[in-house]
C-alpha cells in the first residue's frame, strides 16, 4: 500500500521527466555537431582551395618569388614562408576567411550547450538507479523467506519506496534545471541560429566562387571556337569530363539551404522549450522538430563538406 | 538595426550584383564574346558578393544581441554541466549505498539459514 501511494507522484512526474527528451536532445546535439563539422570542414576547404588556386596562379604567371626573413633566422621559431613578390599578388587571406574564423566562438558555444543539455537528460543514471533499487528490493524480500518473519516484506517495501523516491527527486531536479535553462536560452539560440545559417551560406557562396574560377578555366577551351578546332577528340572528352565533374560539385553545394537549417535549429530548440514550459512531456512537435533539424543539418553537411570529400579537386 | 535588417541590406546588395553577373553570363555565350575578360569581371563581382557576406557576418558578431547571447549561453552551459555532475554524484552515492544494504541483507539471509 505504501509503495502504491509512493508510485502516484512517480507516475505523475514520469510524464514530464527530463529523460523523455533524451532522444530529442540527442538529435539536437547530433544536428549541432553536423553544422559545426560543416562549418569547420567548409572553412578548411576554402583555405585549401585558396592555396591551390594561388599556386596555380603563380605557376601560370611565373610569379617572382622569395623567402621570408624567418627562413634565415636560425634561432627564430617563426614560420618560414615562400613570398609572392608581385605587387598585384592575390591576398593571403581574404575578407571571407577572416570573418569565418571570427565566427568560431558561436559554433563552440552551441556545441558546448548541446553537450550540456545531453548531460542533464542523460538516462544512464536513471536506469542504473532503477536497477539498483530493484536489486535492493529483491535482496531484502529474500529475507522474508529466510527469516520466516513478518517484518521483511515491510522492510523490502520501504527499500523500494526509497529507491522510487530518489528517482523522483533526481528526475524533478533534472527537469527543473532543464526547464529553467531551455526557457532562458531560447531567444539566444534563435539569435545564434541566424548566425549559423548566415555563416554557412557565406561558406557556400565562397566555395561556389572558388569553384567558378575553376569552372571558367575548364569551360574555356570548349567555348572558344579557335581552341575547339585544335582539340583532339580525346582532349575534348577529357575537358568535358573535368567540366562535368565541377558542374556536379557546384550542384551538390547548391543543393542545400543553410538559412533553412539555421531556422530549423532554432525551431527545434523552441519546440523543446514549449514542451517543458507546458509540462506535457514528450510531444510529437518536439520529436518532429528535432528530426527535421537533424535531417537539415545532414543535408548542409553533405553539401558543404561531405565525408568522402570529392570537393578537394586540383584547381589546375 | 536588427539582425534581420542587416541580413536584408546585405541580401539586397548581393542580389544587385547577381543581376549584373547574370547579364554578363548571357553575353559570355554569344559568338565572338571575349570570354576571358567577362570571366575576370564576373570573378570580381563574385568576390564583391562574398565580401558583402563576410562584412555581414562580422557586423552581426559585433551586435550587442549576439554578444549577450554568447555570454548567456556559456553561463547556461556551465550551469547545466555542474548540475548534471551533482546529480550523477548523488545517483552514484545512492547506488553505492544500495549495494551495501543489499550485501548486508544477503549476509543476514545467510546467517538465518545457520540459526
Amino acid at each position: 500500500m505504501i509503495r502504491l501511494l509512493a508510485l502516484l507522484p512517480l507516475a505523475f512526474l514520469a510524464a514530464c521527466s527530463p529523460y523523455v527528451y533524451d532522444g530529442e536532445i540527442g538529435k539536437f546535439s547530433a544536428g549541432v555537431d553536423l553544422v559545426t563539422d560543416a562549418y569547420k570542414g567548409g572553412v578548411d576547404d576554402i583555405r585549401t582551395t585558396r592555396m591551390a588556386l594561388r599556386t596555380n596562379d603563380q605557376v601560370q604567371n611565373k610569379a617572382r618569388l622569395g623567402l621570408s626573413q624567418s627562413c634565415r633566422a636560425i634561432e627564430g621559431r617563426e614560420e618560414c614562408q615562400i613570398l609572392d613578390l608581385r605587387s598585384d599578388k592575390p591576398k593571403e587571406q581574404d575578407d571571407a576567411e577572416h570573418a569565418l574564423n571570427e565566427v568560431e566562438p558561436v559554433f563552440s558555444a552551441l556545441h558546448r550547450y548541446a553537450e550540456a543539455l545531453a548531460a542533464i537528460t542523460k538516462a544512464d543514471d536513471d536506469k542504473a538507479l532503477t536497477q539498483a533499487g530493484q536489486e535492493l528490493a529483491d535482496s531484502v524480500s529474500g529475507l522474508a523467506g529466510a527469516a520466516r518473519g513478518g517484518g521483511a516484506p515491510t522492510v523490502a517495501a520501504g527499500a523500494g519506496l526509497l529507491a522510487d523516491l530518489t528517482e523522483v527527486y533526481l528526475d524533478s531536479r533534472r527537469l527543473a534545471t532543464l526547464k529553467k535553462t531551455v526557457l532562458a536560452t531560447d531567444h539566444h539560440i534563435e539569435v545564434l541560429s541566424k548566425i549559423v545559417g548566415i555563416t554557412l551560406r557565406t561558406i557556400q557562396d565562397d566555395r561556389l566562387r572558388q569553384l567558378d574560377i575553376q569552372l571558367s578555366a575548364a569551360i574555356a577551351p570548349l567555348r572558344d571556337e579557335k581552341k575547339l578546332a585544335s582539340l583532339s577528340p580525346d582532349d575534348y572528352r577529357a575537358d568535358l569530363m573535368a567540366t562535368q565533374a565541377l558542374v556536379d560539385e557546384v550542384n551538390r553545394i547548391k543543393a542545400s539551404d543553410p538559412i533553412a537549417a539555421g531556422n530549423v535549429l532554432a525551431a527545434s530548440h523552441h519546440a523543446l522549450a514549449e514542451a517543458v514550459r507546458s509540462d506535457k512531456g514528450q510531444s510529437m512537435a518536439v520529436f518532429q522538430a528535432a528530426t527535421g533539424f537533424l535531417q537539415a543539418a545532414g543535408k548542409v553537411k553533405a553539401a558543404i563538406h561531405p565525408d568522402t570529400a570529392n570537393g578537394q579537386k586540383d584547381p589546375s | 538595426m536588427t539582425l534581420d535588417d542587416i541580413d536584408k541590406a546585405a541580401t539586397q546588395a548581393v542580389q544587385d550584383l547577381k543581376s549584373a553577373i547574370d547579364k554578363l553570363s548571357d553575353l559570355e555565350n554569344q559568338p565572338g564574346a571575349d570570354g576571358a575578360a567577362i570571366d575576370a569581371r564576373i570573378a570580381q563581382l563574385q568576390q564583391a558578393q562574398v565580401t558583402i557576406r563576410a562584412k555581414e557576418v562580422t557586423t552581426l558578431l559585433d551586435t550587442p544581441e549576439v554578444k549577450t547571447a554568447l555570454q548567456d549561453l556559456a553561463t547556461a552551459s556551465a550551469g547545466l554541466t555542474a548540475e548534471a555532475a551533482n546529480l550523477t554524484s548523488i545517483a552514484n552515492a545512492i547506488q553505492t549505498a544500495d549495494k551495501v544494504i543489499a550485501q548486508a541483507a544477503d549476509f543476514t539471509k545467510a546467517l538465518a539459514v545457520l540459526v
